[in-house]
């Protein structure tokens, strides 16, 4: 394994020509070593594609993974909601207590 | 895509060190072939004037450890000593793919259709109401602290 215990890189991969344009995808590989073991973790995903016309125009057009938005979404909200439940449930209490 | 990693009975048997030293090598070089971006982007799939290329998400976990000693007898009468050792490794790893989008490249051009995945998304929509009524129930308790 080359390098340091963490790369983050993008990879350009070769081009596939559809017609009169070229695609050319875009990847993002997260790379973890553990030090002093034979090993890792890699985490490689679509990043985005370059869509070339052969007029020269082109186009970056991203990949998104909604799946994984949906999810971080769902959780992000369900701490934000038990945040702003027990700041409420204080204010009561506190009340209450007056 | 992710390479297909298979190790039957007969490939898994190692008849010295350097052969297990080489077979470790050799999976650490396909797991490091994980980033490359033909891992990720599939194989363009034509379709009569449509052209599809499938992409995916993939997460590879790998370890490996080994070890060997040698050990000493007590002297025998002859003089000589008898000695031994042995050696042994294991390791372990896995693949996770997801498929994330379609790209597609028509005469009327190019697109990226996304995939959403339903299930994944209900597990974490019920996830997420089990931590909120959890937390919700923790809350309502009488004699809580906070």
């Amino acid at each position: 394994m080359p390098g340091s215990f963490f790369e983050l890189e993008n990879r350009v991969g070769a081009p596939v020509v559809a017609g009169e344009t070229r695609i050319i995808p875009i990847s993002r590989a997260l790379v973890l070593k553990f030090p002093g073991l034979k090993g890792g973790i890699i985490w490689n995903r679509p990043v985005s594609i370059v869509a070339q016309t052969a007029d020269g125009q082109e186009q970056v057009l991203p990949v998104r993974d909604v799946t994984r938005q949906v999810q971080l979404a769902l959780y992000g909200g369900a701490l934000l909601g038990t945040l702003l439940m027990w700041l409420a449930s204080r204010q009561l209490d506190k009340r209450r207590k007056r | 895509m992710a390479d297909e990693l298979s190790l039957t009975p007969e490939s898994a048997t190692i008849e010295n060190p350097a052969q297990a030293v080489e077979a470790v090598q050799e999976t650490l070089e396909l797991f490091l072939e994980t980033a490359n971006v033909d891992r990720v982007y599939g194989e363009p799939i034509q379709h009569g004037d449509t052209l599809i290329i499938p992409s995916a998400e993939v997460l590879v976990g790998l370890g490996f450890g080994m070890g060997y000693g040698f050990g000493q007898g007590e002297k025998e009468e002859s003089g000589s000593t008898p000695g031994g050792g042995g050696g042994g490794g294991g390791g372990g790893g896995r693949v996770l793919s997801r498929p994330v989008a379609v790209i597609v490249a028509s005469p009327e051009g190019v697109r990226v259709q996304e995939v959403v995945d339903p299930t994944k998304i209900a597990l974490a929509a019920l996830t997420a109401a089990g931590f909120m009524i959890g937390m919700m129930m923790r809350m309502m308790r009488p004699g809580r602290d906070t």
